[in-house]
């Protein structure tokens, strides 16, 4: 089985060399935008998250961030059902996808994936939620590698791992930026630089960032959630007062209320973006 | 035809195919809620972030958002959940910024007091009188306590109005004509009659 982590340690210097050996090649009037894209990356790159309500609810309220396995495992314990039948029945026809890609590697059942953040709403068709990690999270484990994109779209082949390519991508957290940049380095001159965040980590495309270990509420730095989501449903606080609203509101909103105490609680910012870059109906 | 791809049913979203066209649908189910998206983002969806894989097809949006609204009901029954009551969800208040505690007086005024919905609106004022923003707010403080004392003085007329029109009718000496032609007992048929829903005082005569 591949270490993934120790891969990406011993890829270090390759990719330091290849970031050098791009900057060198371009004129001053170029390099400066990849040059400043790079030192933004490195000094505020974090990994992201994106969940849902429920999912947010239940990290924050459970005090655990769990991936497919580990929700999975719980199900099952639950339920008294076996692990392998609810993780088919959830996956149907990615199952052996997401199982070949993740059993290739040691403790491949322990990979939490992330996103490489530097601002904005990350992947938010998958979450309305935007939950940023504290920088230590992914700079004070070593178990942290990072990606070019979706890794089950990128390095699979069918239903064979592509290993030749994750090989030579998989990047250690201090070269994260340089991956990064040379992933977009055609990209960063022509997009403004407050368009880098959507750049970097969006629904379609990111850096993604492969970690293990335990992550719970305090390691979160920043919560970020669209504005018109929020006002919606604080509007909706006074019909569900009123008992106007609709049974499904009434319980979206009893879990909103918890989301809030607990950040409240858990001292965690809630952040509300005003601008997401999305395609929506009618635009 | 909107085919429904992957669901995660406690948070009421979809990814869902309509012709060629791929679009993830969520609550409130508005138009700004709805988003396309490329059709390889339903796979990830599904391999990392909890969607559950499925297919089914629906005639319309509107069979489809219903299902969707009814499948945040079910799943969170299943899970033993109570539906949150009126003073549950007025806990929100406490989080609510300014802007949005200016917009529920904004409604409490134009919508809730006119419709003599006054339980209600003494309710929800009082519970906004607590919360920290309005209570260190001295404009918003007012703006909240005068709302209740109007609320309390538009309450307290249409008690007084209803007494006077009980009284009324049970005040023979209002309608001396009527009492002289019929007798006292008019009074106590013209008040079952109008219980009934029919009021017949007086004639042609």
């Amino acid at each position: 089985m591949i270490d993934l982590f120790a891969i990406a340690t011993e890829n270090a210097t390759a990719i330091a060399e290849a970031f050098a050996a791009l900057c060198a090649d371009l004129p001053p009037e170029g390099l400066a935008p990849l040059v400043r894209y790079a030192e933004r990356v490195q000094e505020t790159g974090r990994i992201s998250i994106n969940m849902k309500q429920d999912h947010l609810n239940g990290f924050l309220t459970s005090r655990q961030h769990q991936n497919t396995y580990e929700r999975a495992e719980q199900t099952a314990a639950e339920t008294g059902r076996p692990r392998e039948e609810i993780l088919r029945e959830s996956l149907k026809a990615f199952y052996e996808l997401r199982v070949t890609f993740d059993h290739s590697f040691q403790d491949g059942e322990r990979f939490r994936y992330g996103a490489l953040n530097i601002g904005g709403m990350g992947a938010i068709t998958y979450g309305e939620y935007c939950v940023v990690l504290q920088g230590q999270v992914s700079s004070g484990r070593s178990q942290v590698a990072y990606v070019r994109a979706d890794s089950l779209k990128t390095y699979m082949l069918g239903p064979i791992l592509n290993e030749t390519d994750i090989r030579k991508d998989a990047t250690p957290h201090a070269h994260r930026h340089h991956l990064a940049t040379l992933k977009h380095a055609s990209d960063v001159p022509g997009c403004p630089e407050d368009g880098w965040p959507h750049l970097l980590c969006s629904s379609s495309d990111c850096v993604e960032t492969i970690f293990t270990g335990a992550v719970s509420p305090t390691d979160t730095e920043v919560v970020r959630m669209p504005r018109p989501d929020y006002d919606d449903r604080m509007r909706r606080a006074l019909d569900g007062s009123l008992g106007t609203a609709a049974e499904h509101e009434k319980r979206l909103l009893g879990i909103f209320k918890n989301v809030q105490k607990e950040l409240r609680s858990n001292r965690i910012p809630l952040e509300l973006v005003d601008h997401v870059p999305t395609t929506r109906l009618g635009a | 035809m909107y085919r429904l791809l992957a669901s995660a049913p406690e948070d009421g979203w979809a990814f869902v195919q309509h012709g060629d066209a791929v679009m993830v649908i969520r609550p409130p189910y508005a138009d700004w809620s709805r988003t396309f998206v490329q059709p390889d983002t339903v796979e990830t969806a599904i391999l990392q972030h909890g969607f559950l894989s499925e297919d089914r097809s629906f005639p319309d949006l509107a069979s489809l958002i219903d299902f969707l609204k009814e499948q945040i009901n079910t799943s969170r029954r299943a899970r033993g959940e109570e539906v949150p009551d009126a003073a549950a969800i007025r806990e929100l208040f406490h989080f609510a910024p300014r802007y949005i505690l200016t917009e529920y007086l904004d409604r409490i005024k134009t919508e809730v007091i006119p419709n003599r919905e006054w339980n209600a609106a003494e309710s929800i004022l009082t519970d906004l009188l607590g919360v920290e923003i309005i209570k260190k707010d001295q404009e918003l403080y007012e703006r909240t306590r005068n709302l209740l004392i109007r609320c309390q003085e538009a309450r307290a007329e249409e008690e007084e109005r209803l007494r006077e029109l009980v009284s009324r009718e049970q005040n023979p000496a209002q309608f001396p004509r009527i009492s002289r032609e019929y007798g006292p007992a008019v009074f106590q048929l013209q008040g079952s009659r109008e219980r009934r829903g029919s009021l017949m005082v007086g004639g042609y005569g």
